[in-house]
């Protein structure tokens, strides 16, 4: 079935969802944002061609597109939730079908009906998402079998990657508090013209709540709590604002105990899982005319005593003592007449810090080593509405950014029977000297009226990077009696380009059929982590480097897209290559492969080659009104050429990709036999994932400590969920793997949850 | 402990009614104090490696292949298969290699 969609003025129904967000403008006479419109009803559709808030709307011109608009087809929204609009991928406001990439979108009542406990694990049912978590406190997206350092993550458009994220996985997007989401948006396949560095694989943007203006219609006030019972967990959330005509501010706290993780049966109580967080999130929204926005926004996160439990073993044992976020982050827009349409700037000062602890009982000292980076952020750009002969009218996004990085570290040994003896040894600090890494870039990007028969896109980024590194002995220091000690590092600074570019095609066929064939790039810039990490990293001892260069991938994809009134169906092929993509390979120091700790040396390399090729493929179809069936399925195939450190004489070693994710999916029935109940039935699985490469066989995470490795078992599990709505409270409840079994997503260092459940309960004022 | 309330992993302690409930006090020595820590396994509760269990015990899934789960065991006499070292009685585990087990000493 295909909907009439008329465009209207901006503010028609369209509500703000983020910071990235257009600029309303105030009309009290507009409906709720998301009213759930009547089938063959005009509902609003973001629009390339309406005119500006303030101007004149464009004559309605009413075009005939498929209908997307929000959630699953039929699906009953949220009336107090915005539209679902995506803006990660192009930077303009656009409907998650109408897209010319390959997106995810999950919305707060997706991640509320999943009883997600973090905003990683709100992406577990994800299609195209793969999720591995080496502790609860942590969870790593993995995209078209890229992770960590290879996915860009972002919280409302600001870089939560660092000059420090590492290789293999992290915990930074845990640092997101998930009950201030208000949108999750994953971009699959490079995303480095719009946001340069690190995005490889893909883009994780987290958009989180703004505050309404009084024309918009919002709660006021909210409280939400939700607790589980695999964790005996508690978490709770407020938050609540003041909405003038003009001024709008919210804020919000979150407080969040987890204990101990209680697996399937075969593992029962997990050891060193449990950990706290608070969070706290202050926003200010002010109209100052003429069509201009100013957005004020601070977020901070404190979580504390997160072990890491692959790590530990009592007398014995790791963790995260505190991981701290802080972000202020300004943003001014503007809408206008003028040449250009929206206006954008963005300032932004990030405070990322993490104190990770080592106990050894036995050795009677705690080891601390902490990191703290500081990232200043300014990001300006413009959409110009542009017309192209033959090709219609379109949006021209150009703009600049520039991050610096300033990376400060420590190292202390601490006596546990001696409390006053604390021993500073910078020496040993994780990044010594206090380096620093800047980068600045320049971005265009065309995209046409993607309503059109054919649209296109395309898009190009410069950039350049300079990490400024120390004088770095460590590594001689600690074998200064080695028959051929390590060399001494000198201090440099590293320069490096990067170019990143995309086109793209995408063609309405006959009965709501669309093609779409992108190829895109993306780049990397070695890191501060990447050139200096010395110590226990993943599954060795990682010994710093200087001889690595940028990472460049190349990605052709090719998908289609069938969206109808009962159904949509998406399925996508994406072939990435790879040259020099950096990951740990074994090495040998001094002679020896392992450390006196028996962990194998690692070192970081630029492989010789790598590729990936992935298939996503996912559904949804509702065969009645009040049922609704959906499921995704994703396979990825990875393999990398590099060389034998331990032995440079052997030849090239050809092997699979490290971490790569099994075949896995989900399948999921939904009955909503009223309009305040639904009921969910849900099966996720992954069959085992046998194809290791040399550093996975190293990891516990995925080869056991037994014999014979082959992988990380296979593994199904159902998950049961119903909730009910009144008026302004809803509850949820979520019956976790029914059939009590024993699993761990690939890579992973924990197990999932065993049965349990999962209560979430949520007011509104 | 200065307020009196038992507390948590990680923290100095001198006894284990100090520690929360489910942790013990492991001290660095016979005089010294401590950290609240998790206690060893005992012989039957399940494991993941051999580390979580009982000095004088071993974990199971040792003597199967990639088998992560298995339970604190006994460790074995002479001539049974083993994995590591502390698989046996001895101490001395010969012959097993990542894909093979070999036999206590």
């Amino acid at each position: 079935m295909l909907l009439a969609v008329t465009s209207l003025s901006a503010d028609g129904g369209t509500a703000p969802v983020g910071p990235e967000s257009t600029v309303t403008a105030p009309s009290p006479d507009h409906g709720p944002p998301g009213a759930d419109p009547e089938p063959e009803s005009t509902v609003t559709a973001p629009s390339p061609d309406r005119g500006a808030p303030g101007a004149n709307p464009a004559p309605e011109s009413t075009v005939t597109v498929p209908t997307s608009d929000r959630g699953p087809p039929g699906a009953d929204p949220d009336p107090e939730s915005p539209l679902t609009t995506v803006v990660t991928s192009t930077r303009s406001e656009r409907d998650p079908m109408e897209q010319p990439r390959a997106v995810t979108v999950l919305r707060a009542e997706d991640l509320a009906r999943r009883g997600a406990r973090t905003t990683p694990e709100a992406l577990l049912e994800s299609e195209g998402v793969f999720l591995q978590r080496t502790n609860p406190g942590g969870g790593a997206p993995i995209l078209r079998g890229l992770l960590g350092q290879h996915i860009l993550l972002l919280v409302d458009g600001v870089r939560l990657n660092n000059a420090t994220v590492r290789s293999g996985p992290n915990q930074f997007l845990n640092t997101v508090d998930p009950f201030s989401v208000e949108q999750l948006e994953v971009v699959r396949g490079p995303g480095s013209v719009l946001y340069g560095s690190d995005a490889l694989g893909g883009v994780v943007n987290v958009r989180t709540f703004q505050p309404r203006f009084h024309s918009e219609l919002t709660p006021s006030l909210l409280l939400r709590g939700q607790g589980g019972t695999a964790d005996t967990s508690l978490q709770g959330h407020l938050r609540a604002g003041v909405s003038l005509r003009d001024t709008a501010v919210a804020a919000a706290i979150t407080g969040r105990d987890f204990n101990d993780l209680t697996g399937g049966g075969q593992v029962g109580l997990q050891h060193y899982t449990a950990y706290e967080e608070a969070d706290a999130t202050v926003k200010l929204r002010q109209r100052l005319g003429f069509g201009t926005e100013l957005q004020l926004q601070y977020q901070g996160v404190r979580q504390s005593n997160a072990p890491r439990l692959d790590r530990s073993t009592p007398g014995d044992f790791r963790r995260f003592s505190d991981q701290e976020r802080d972000l202020g982050h300004l943003r001014l827009v503007s809408r206008g007449p003028g040449l250009f349409r929206q206006l954008s700037l963005d300032l932004s000062l990030h405070r990322q810090g993490d104190v990770t602890d080592r106990f050894r009982i036995s050795r009677d000292r705690i080891e601390s080593d902490t990191a703290t980076v500081w990232t200043s952020g300014l990001r300006a750009e413009g959409t110009l509405p542009v017309t192209l002969w033959g090709l219609g009218s379109g949006d021209l996004v150009v703009g600049g950014d520039a991050y610096y990085d300033r990376v400060l570290s420590g190292f202390t040994r601490l006596s546990i029977s001696d409390p006053d003896t604390v021993q500073g040894r910078p020496q040993d600090a994780r990044y010594p000297g206090a380096p620093t890494a800047l980068s600045g870039g320049l971005f265009a990007l065309l995209s046409t009226d993607q309503r059109r028969p054919i649209a296109y896109h395309l898009g190009l980024r410069g950039q350049a990077n300079s990490t400024r590194l120390p004088e770095d002995s460590r590594l001689r220091d600690l074998f200064v009696s080695a028959a051929e000690p390590p060399p001494v590092f000198p201090a440099t600074s590293v320069l490096t380009t990067g170019v990143a570019a995309e086109a793209g095609v995408r063609a309405h066929l006959a009965g709501g059929l669309q093609a779409l064939v992108n190829l895109g790039t993306g780049f990397r810039a070695p890191n501060v982590d990447d050139f200096l990490r010395l110590g226990a990293e993943g599954p060795g001892f990682v010994v710093p480097t200087r001889e690595l260069h940028p990472e460049q991938s190349f990605t052709a994809e090719g998908g289609l897209r069938w969206v109808h009134a009962q159904a949509r169906v998406q399925a996508f092929y994406a072939f990435t290559t790879l040259p020099g993509l950096i990951g740990n390979a074994p090495t040998a120091v001094d002679g020896q492969t392992l450390n006196p700790d028996g962990l194998p040396y690692l070192i970081h390399q630029n492989r010789d080659q790598a590729s990936i090729h992935a298939v996503e493929l996912s559904a949804e179809v509702q065969p009645l009104p009040t049922l609704r069936l959906g499921g995704h399925l994703g396979w990825t195939h990875g393999t990398q050429v590099l060389r034998d450190l331990t032995d440079p004489a052997q030849p090239l070693i050809r092997e699979p990709l490290s971490r790569i994710p099994p075949l896995n999916g989900t399948a999921r029935v939904t009955y909503d036999p009223f309009s305040f109940l639904f009921l969910e039935g849900v099966f996720r699985g992954a069959t085992a994932q046998t194809r290791l490469s040399g550093s996975d066989r190293l990891d516990t995470r995925m080869c056991a400590e037994a014999p014979g490795c082959t992988g990380t078992p296979a593994f199904g599990v159902l998950h049961a969920r119903v909730g009910t709505r009144w008026k302004n409270l809803s509850a949820s409840l979520s019956f976790q793997n029914l059939t009590d079994a024993t699993y761990r997503t690939h890579g992973s260092g924990v197990d999932e949850a065993g049965r349990s459940v999962v209560l979430s309960l949520e007011g509104k004022l | 402990m200065l307020t009196g309330c038992p507390v948590g992993l990680g923290e100095r302690c001198a006894a284990s009614d100090e520690c929360l409930g489910g942790l013990t006090c492991r001290l660095v020595d016979a005089d010294g104090p401590g950290l609240c820590d998790y206690p060893l396994r005992e012989e039957g509760e399940p494991c993941t490696t051999d580390r979580e269990c009982e000095d004088s015990l071993t974990c199971s899934n040792h003597f199967t292949a990639n088998q992560r789960y298995g339970s604190c065991v006994q460790k074995r006499p002479a001539a049974e298969a083993c994995f590591v070292n502390r698989d046996c009685q001895s101490g001395v585990c010969q012959g097993a290699t990542a894909e093979a087990l070999g036999a206590c000493q």
